[in-house]
């Protein structure tokens, strides 16, 4: 303490945890502005524009009126077949892609880890390599196998006599999982790699002198200590999954496919705002996603407390 | 002393990237200078606007015309148009579509014409076109630029090879999408472009259907009456015969199979030629263009795109604007400077003769088509009392998203349109509309 040993120093101790106090505020003080003004801010601003709407009346020459609309468009949403299918498509497609992308993840992780693999910079490499891709252009370049007439891969299945229609019914959603896998596996395997290089090497070497041959190893020593990786990792993917877009905005704005302009909650918000300039509604589906994803974390994250407890 | 002028350096940074940006703000938002010029901002993404615009400013001293190219309509155009009116920011002059002008007028995004005399001009334009720039019958909101009565393009080449002659019915059409899969298996007479909602639209306009009305004084959707479901039939069963595949047009796919002469025809309008020649440059002189087969005894066509000036509320030059819009719509010099970029057909009537001279001596491609006369006779046969709805860029994606679901499928198009009609009810409803039921 600086005050104690150098009474000449006109700082006092309060004055000394002022300038702390100040010094801690400049530092986390850019997070909470930045939070605040990017995050905070422009959820209020939807939830504000939520509660009012436009009202159109009679043929409608007249323009349209801004009406407190209370909580009518949350209601209107939550009777809204649109976006009850949309939020039910987007789970579902969270459910299969969820657990297999960590699955995935795992085992590539656990791959790289061991010691029999060889060539293993090559393969990090390899698995991370679509990630780079942006998902905009991943969905192109995905489309473009998916569109009969165009993919050799459709043709290939074709010779092999099994017709295969990627873009349509049912079909589709796991045209999407195989995208998003795609460009998101490497950058997960990287995340669980990363924690399975911190495990303590004695733990390793202590179940393989049990006897305990690599798979055993992988299973029963490694992974439950990169469990945090493993619930980090599916976090984000959670929340990934509801924000779903881009590439069921691809395929349909490619005219080829029966995924429809609100296909899910985002597409439908996107398209109440920007085909119908109904940005009440917008704001409304937006804030509906918002709360789901806070709750689905919110229970991953509590889960995974209670696993780390034990 | 080096953070002081560290703080001086970036404020004079700051200053001066201020001032850069209200330099910036000044040119863009235009106005009147010093010479007397005033300089206005054009929003448009329509092939020829450049041409147009190049022309205007070179026969003009006292407005010039800044052109900024933007998204087309439905691609986010529109969308942009609506955030800049509603932020204060709209451009001086901006093109709109026909169906989207009564969203724009409902929405209070465009404002009445009247007070520039525009009401004279009404005996130059076709019935229907001002009819849809005058919805409410008093105020006029836009003027018209082109009209795009529906045609049929064909490989005249191929149609002589495999015998063939342009199908005069849609009955002989499809004997015509017979014949050719029997001549060449690989190839197709036509393909529909059923997640192209104007399309599907002009179809049931030729048919003689009337989607929207407003003669009640609330507003009537109608997608089951006997006209749209025979030409809805009519496709559905081409398509689940195999005769023709649903595609989006001028899609990869489409191209390629226009490209190698395995799609014979193209459903289109005068300007689909413009598109043509620049996706088939190789294939000049194979294609000419026929009238739409028909319904009925009395001709009919539909009309597929074309466009309009309209005005938005809060043009910062509406004067200065509307010498441009004026000019655009009436002037055959604007015809010239646009012949060489688009083979749009001028809504004008006192300029479709201008045009039929200059789109074939301009574009090579069209030369020896019988573009001009086609297309001038299919454009007095539009039925004038065809409506569109109040919402058409949301209805639109409505309609490609209804006809992607159900195309292919045991009367797909059918039933398609007619959940459709039930989902613009709806949604109509939800935003207020008075809708009879």
């Amino acid at each position: 303490m600086a005050s104690l040993t150098s009474p000449r120093t006109p700082r006092t101790p309060r004055a000394t945890s002022g300038r702390r106090r100040s010094s801690v505020l400049l530092l986390i003080g850019p997070f909470f502005f930045l939070f605040a003004f990017t995050y905070l801010g422009p959820i209020l601003y939807a939830f504000g524009l939520s509660l009012f709407r436009e009202r159109f009346a009679g043929i409608g020459w007249d323009g349209p009126e801004k009406v407190f609309a209370g909580l009518d468009n949350y209601s209107r949403a939550l009777t809204d077949t649109e976006f009850l299918t949309g939020v039910g498509r987007v789970l579902l497609y969270g459910l299969i892609y969820v657990p297999l992308l960590i699955a995935l993840a795992s085992v590539f992780a656990l791959l790289l880890d061991s010691a029999v693999t060889a060539f293993r910079r090559t393969w990090q490499t390899v698995l991370f390599l679509p990630h780079i891709v942006p998902g905009l252009i991943a969905s192109i370049v995905w489309l473009y196998l998916y569109t009969p007439g165009l993919s050799p891969v459709i043709d290939g299945l074709e010779v092999l006599g099994w017709e295969v229609d990627f873009l349509h019914g049912a079909t589709v959603l796991f045209s999407l999982v195989n995208i998003a896998v795609w460009s998101n596996l490497g950058f997960n395997v990287v995340l669980i790699f990363v924690a399975l290089q911190a495990i303590p090497r004695s733990t390793i070497e202590a179940a393989r002198l049990d006897g305990a041959g690599e798979a055993r190893i992988g299973l029963r020593v490694k992974l439950p200590q990169v469990l945090p990786a493993m619930m980090v990792a599916t976090l984000f993917t959670i929340i990934g999954s509801l924000q779903l877009f881009t590439e069921p905005y691809i395929l349909q704005a490619s005219g080829n496919s029966s995924v429809s302009s609100t296909w899910t909650p985002n597409m439908l918000s996107y398209t109440a705002a920007f085909q119908s300039n109904d940005y009440h509604y917008a704001a409304t589906v937006s804030v509906l996603v918002a709360v789901l994803a806070g709750v689905l974390s919110f229970t991953v994250t509590k889960i995974s407390n209670r696993r780390a407890l034990r | 002393m080096f953070p002081r002028r560290c703080h001086a350096l970036s404020r004079s940074i700051l200053t001066t990237v201020a001032a850069g940006a209200l330099l910036t703000s000044c040119a863009l938002s235009g106005g009147s200078s010093d010479d007397g010029t005033t300089t206005i901002t054009y929003w448009s993404w329509t092939s020829g606007s450049q041409e147009i615009v190049d022309r205007f400013n070179a026969t003009h001293d006292d407005v010039q015309v800044d052109f900024q190219l933007i998204p087309g309509g439905g691609d986010g155009g529109y969308s942009k148009m609506f955030n800049a009116v509603r932020a204060g920011k709209a451009p001086d002059i901006m093109t709109v579509e026909y169906p989207q002008l009564n969203s724009f007028i409902t929405q209070d995004l465009i404002q009445p014409m009247t007070d520039w005399d525009v009401a004279e001009l009404e005996d130059q334009y076709p019935e229907w076109t001002w009819q849809q720039i005058s919805p409410t019958g008093e105020d006029v909101y836009a003027l018209p630029r082109d009209v795009a009565p529906t045609v049929l393009f064909y490989r005249a080449d191929l149609f002589e090879e495999y015998g063939l002659t342009p199908p005069e019915t849609w009955d002989d059409f499809r004997e015509a999408a017979v014949r050719v899969q029997e001549r060449n298996p690989e190839a197709q007479l036509t393909s529909l472009g059923h997640n192209d909602g104007g399309l599907l639209a002009s179809l049931a306009w030729q048919s003689g259907a009337e989607w929207f009305d407003t003669s009640s004084g609330e507003w009537s959707v109608e997608t089951r009456d006997d006209n749209t479901q025979r030409m809805a039939a009519f496709w559905d069963g081409l398509i689940n015969e195999g005769l023709v595949e649903a595609e989006p047009q001028f899609a990869e796919a489409h191209i390629s199979d226009l490209k190698a002469g395995r799609t014979l025809t193209l459903v289109g309008a005068p300007w689909s030629a413009g598109h043509l020649s620049r996706y088939l440059p190789e294939l000049a002189g194979t294609f000419d263009v026929a009238p739409i087969p028909q319904w009925d005894d009395e001709p009919t066509a539909g009309n597929l795109g074309g466009s309009t000036m309209a005005l938005p509320v809060g043009s910062p030059n509406p004067d200065a604007a509307m010498v441009f819009a004026r000019w655009a719509s009436t002037s055959p010099d604007a015809v010239a400077a646009a012949a060489p970029a688009s083979t749009a057909y001028p809504a004008n009537i006192n300029l479709q003769d201008t045009w039929a001279a200059e789109v074939s001596s301009a574009n090579e491609w069209v030369r020896g088509m019988r573009l001009p006369e086609v297309t001038s006779a299919a454009a007095e046969e539009i039925n004038p009392a065809w409506e569109w709805g109040p919402d058409m860029t949301e209805s639109f994606a409505r309609l490609t998203d209804a006809a992607s679901a159900r195309v292919g499928r045991e009367r797909g198009l059918e039933r398609a349109l007619t959940d459709w009609g039930d989902t613009v009810i709806d949604q109509l409803r939800l935003r207020g509309y008075n809708v009879v039921d």
